[in-house]
């Protein structure tokens, strides 16, 4: 176990002003990165194989051992991908909770989470640790660039699900305040926030919504001016709602997202993508269905190893999230790659024999004012339909006819995706109501 | 990252907590001193209840209660058991039925009536996903639904300030009597503490009804 020393000698104290938390390793140059990753792989793979059933089978179906993996390069040549559905089925046959995965005796976990379980049962997730847990400890550089720093108040977020993160605000020497943040709590966070003056908080869509319909009653811009920044994920924010949030409560929006369910990548101040920390996790960029690479700042899939992670490593595990990963240095000074988060592998519909993808309906369903806060589902039953499906939610107080904005509506989809539409419009709320998790506002799901 | 983050100053207290009374928000600091005391008495309660090293507890807590559950996870993990997280909340018994039945779960901590009731409408009975659970330490709102299915259940309930938590076979929350001084006023428990602490209560209500009496060096509580 680590011992934190906290006395006066041992907390030589960072320059609070600094951009960066840990300089050195933030802006290290390329080729001292990729060694730090190639020496914890050549660590990795023959652990993993000692002390994974799942990696085992893999890999020893693949005909490689251990031996030979003698550097990065053979790591991406020769190491097999996989997916989620292997592990599942890994789990079915065997009986093993943790698909083969766990590397540690089960008596020496921490921590147990799991996935938020959107698209099926969540999966578990193994944690061993010293300190705090692992997710909330990687995004420490990440609030520190929000601007966070020592006495700092932050509201606690709603979730435990993926853990509880007092223990990290407490290490990062930031001071939470313990008020429920749930859907429907709006007001009483508002008298917190108008109380404690937290600089930080965790915003969910529901959330933004619910202080939306407060707005004639608040002045959210002059409560919202203690915040230094505000953390958002589970799905993206459209247009209309971000530039709500940004340009008349005031507040900055630091978007996260899965770092290939490794870990969460953040944007920083330059909101030019997600950061994938590259001492935790070797990103790659792969081609969907193979095992080439895609040029630097191409859409492929993510394809992530953890490599700070005893437990349960994934090891060239194939994301499902389509990105555009690149290399470069951001501007910004820091040196690990970043992602921009295309889409989901699959999510592709065809209708009426064009492709659509999410994004592409709501550009045009947000143009809409009784539309704007962008919350719909496509209803699939088939990657190919002959109508589009949507399940649409209106803002009831911006909505006189319901009728008439059905047919604008319908028109407004024909005119900018030229396929036919089946509408079924309802109420935000009740949509929000069909969510089962507050974590991920499903966009595509099940007839 | 642990080792720069180790690096800053520490924080004053480690929160600002908050319960509510007949409708309206209390709120109090917590600092570490009281935090240290409280996870003291937190761990001879999970002791006598049975915990072990290498024992999985599950718990079914948000964020917010981290005034009441730190000292238990500081327990457990001075204990050498690990735990597993799950939302109280009705559309997260999904999960919470998942760690039931894929884990070996030792103990359960704050399951409510939400989930209870979303499980009862499951295909799966709560008795056989809770068979091979030791000790259940449930919302008030929850353990006399659980009695019903036969399911023994001790009290986990935050009271006000205080951190009220059962013992198996015990009808009622303890309160740590080193620390509070507990009373029923009109049928409403209110707490003082005895020890110094970074907010001070002198018979605050706490929001809860109930009975309290006295047991051993603690007090029990059994609300209504």
């Amino acid at each position: 176990m680590t011992t934190i020393d906290r006395s006066p000698e041992a907390t030589v104290s960072l320059p609070l002003d600094s951009r960066f938390l840990e300089p050195d390793i933030e802006t290290a140059p390329r080729e001292e990165i990729e060694a730090l990753q190639e020496a914890r792989i050549l660590e990795l793979v023959p652990y993993a194989w000692e002390n994974s059933a799942f990696y085992r089978e893999l890999w020893g179906n693949a005909g490689i051992t251990p031996s030979d993996i003698k550097s990065l390069r053979d790591f991406k040549d020769l190491v097999p991908t996989f997916e989620k559905a292997d592990t599942q089925a890994f789990r079915d046959r065997t009986g093993d909770p943790f698909g083969g995965l766990l590397c540690i005796p089960f008596e020496d976990l921490d921590s147990c989470t799991a996935t938020s379980g959107t698209t099926g049962d969540p999966e578990l997730i193994a944690e061993a640790w010293d300190v705090v847990p692992p997710l909330p400890l990687v995004t420490a550089r990440d609030l520190w660039e929000v601007g966070l720093r020592p006495g700092d108040r932050v509201l606690m977020p709603a979730g435990s699900f993926r853990n509880f993160w007092d223990e990290y605000f407490g290490l990062m020497g930031l001071v939470p305040i313990f008020v429920d943040a749930w859907i429907g709590q709006g007001k009483s966070v508002l008298r917190a926030i108008e109380k404690y003056r937290p600089s930080y908080m965790q915003l969910h869509l529901q959330a933004i919504l619910e202080f939306e319909r407060l707005e004639d009653d608040h002045d959210l811009r002059a409560l919202f001016s203690s915040m230094k920044g505000v953390a958002f994920a589970g799905q993206p924010m459209g247009q209309v709602l971000a530039r709500k949030v940004r340009d008349e409560w005031g507040l900055e929006v630091f978007k996260y997202t899965s770092a290939g369910d490794t870990g969460t990548a953040w944007e920083h101040r330059e909101h030019d993508g997600f950061t994938l920390w590259e001492d935790t996790v070797l990103p790659e960029c792969l081609e969907p269905d193979s095992n080439t690479t895609v040029a630097d700042g191409h859409v492929g899939e993510l394809v992530a190893t953890d490599i700070d992670n005893v437990a349960a490593p994934l090891i060239r595990y194939r994301s499902g999230d389509l990105v555009r990963l690149t290399k470069e240095p951001a501007p910004s000074g820091r040196t690990h790659a970043r992602q921009w988060v295309v889409g989901r592998k699959g999510e592709e519909t065809v209708v009426a024999g064009r492709a659509i993808v999410v994004g592409d309906v709501w550009a045009a369903v947000e143009e809409l004012p009784e539309l704007s806060d962008g919350m719909f589902q496509v209803i699939r039953h088939s990657p190919r339909m002959d109508k589009l499906r949507l399940r649409v939610g209106y803002a009831p107080e911006r909505t006189t006819d319901l009728a008439e904005l059905e047919r604008r509506l319908a028109s407004h989809l024909d005119t900018r995706l030229h396929v036919p539409c089946e509408l079924e419009l309802v109420t935000v709320d009740d949509l929000l109501s069909r969510t089962s998790s507050v974590a991920k506002f499903p966009r595509m799901v099940k007839a | 990252m642990a080792a720069a983050a180790a690096r800053l100053p520490r924080s004053p207290i480690y929160g600002i907590g908050t319960y509510d009374v007949d409708g309206s928000r209390a709120d109090f600091e917590i600092g570490w001193d009281e935090l240290e005391r409280d996870t003291d008495w937190a761990l001879s309660v999970l002791v006598q209840a049975g915990i072990q090293k290498g024992d999985l507890v599950l718990f079914s807590t948000p964020n917010h209660e981290g005034p009441w559950i730190c000292p238990i996870v500081r327990s457990l993990r001075r204990i050498g058991a690990s735990y597993a997280t799950s939302e109280t909340y009705g559309w997260d018994s999904r999960r919470f039925a998942m760690y039931l039945r894929r884990l070996p779960v030792k103990a359960i901590i704050g399951i409510g009536g939400e989930t209870v009731r979303a499980l009862a409408a499951s295909e799966e009975t709560l008795s056989s996903l809770m068979t091979g659970v030791g000790v259940v330490w449930a919302r008030p709102d929850a353990v006399s639904a659980l009695r019903a299915q036969q399911i023994e259940a001790a009290t986990y309930v935050p009271l006000g300030p205080a951190l009220g938590l059962g013992l198996p076979g015990e009808h009622g929350a303890r309160v740590n009597g080193a620390e509070w001084a507990v009373s029923d006023i009109g049928g409403c428990i209110h707490v003082s503490n005895r020890q110094p602490r970074a907010t001070d209560f002198d018979a605050a209500d706490t929001g809860i009804y109930g009975a309290v009496e006295a047991r051993g060096t603690d007090h029990l509580v059994v609300p209504r």
